[in-house]
């Protein structure tokens, strides 16, 4: 099943929490984690966008926070908290700065919730390093749980799930498969598709767009 | 002693072949990681300034 590219409805630093969805079929034995690492390894935190620049304290530039409620508006995080709790921001840097998508760990059929972020910083130059994979970890010890993915095309109010397709770690992303791309307004699908973004002239700031979209 | 693995659920146990008797047990842990690939943000430092039709 492939997907009309678009910008799951919340996206960013918006008071949403129905953006991004994981459901688990069998029950989990621990929280599970929003990560960001290099690529498929799920390895490494080299690339720019997760090191940093000195602009962002050397800090990635991915912002996550897992949610049972919405938000504040304009939330992004300022520090990289391994294991920030629900409902908490954290910057996403491998296992140094993660974050919880529930209290405990879910039951079976129970669904996880969460919004991510990407902040440009004016130091940036267009050939720094900016690619990354967001992933979901989980554990379990009993039945092997079926995970769905998905995000929000409806509203907030009322969410439309799209099903996404998830690769798994070790594997380099399918043809076909669910990837994210961040980039100025209009640079995106319906536009010119060419998903570029702006580095900032000073400062730093939010990507406009968030996309979704089949790996070609 | 010759040992059988023998799994319950998500509990495990190497029991003595000839006895039954439990020497080693615990319980199975999986974890898994699966993520979407964010791919790399093409970076311009300047828009595009489309210029008008005169």
């Amino acid at each position: 099943m492939s997907i009309t590219p678009f910008k799951p409805t919340g996206i960013g630093a918006n008071a949403a929490m129905n953006v991004f969805k994981v459901t688990f079929s069998e029950a989990l034995s621990t929280n599970p984690k929003l990560m960001a690492w290099d690529d498929y390894t799920c390895t490494t935190v080299d690339n720019t966008i997760i090191a940093g620049t000195s602009g962002s304290s050397n800090k990635s530039m991915i912002g996550g926070i897992g949610c049972t409620v919405a938000p504040s508006a304009g939330w992004f995080p300022t520090n990289e908290t391994a294991g920030s709790a629900v409902n908490t921001s954290s910057l996403l840097n491998g296992n140094t700065g993660f974050c919880l998508l529930s209290s405990s760990a879910p039951t079976a059929g129970q669904a996880v919730y969460f919004n991510v972020n990407y902040k440009l910083y004016s130091d940036l130059v267009p050939s720094d390093t900016m690619s990354s994979v967001l992933a979901v970890q989980f554990q379990y010890t009993g039945a092997t749980p079926i995970e769905g993915w998905y995000a929000n095309s409806g509203t907030e109010g009322t969410p439309v799930w799209t099903e996404l397709k998830a690769d798994v770690e070790g594997s380099a992303p399918i043809s076909g498969n669910t990837q994210i791309r961040a980039c100025d307004t209009g640079e995106g699908y319906g536009g010119t598709e060419t998903y570029k973004a702006t580095i900032p002239s000073s400062g730093s700031s939010f990507t406009e767009e968030i996309w979704l979209r089949d790996t070609p | 002693m010759p040992l059988v693995l023998k799994k319950k659920g998500k509990k495990w146990a190497a029991v003595e072949k000839s006895t039954g008797k439990v020497k080693y047990s615990g319980t199975i842990k999986a974890k898994v990681l699966k993520y979407l690939q964010a791919v790399n943000i093409s970076m311009s430092t300047s828009k595009t300034i489309k210029k008008k039709k005169k």
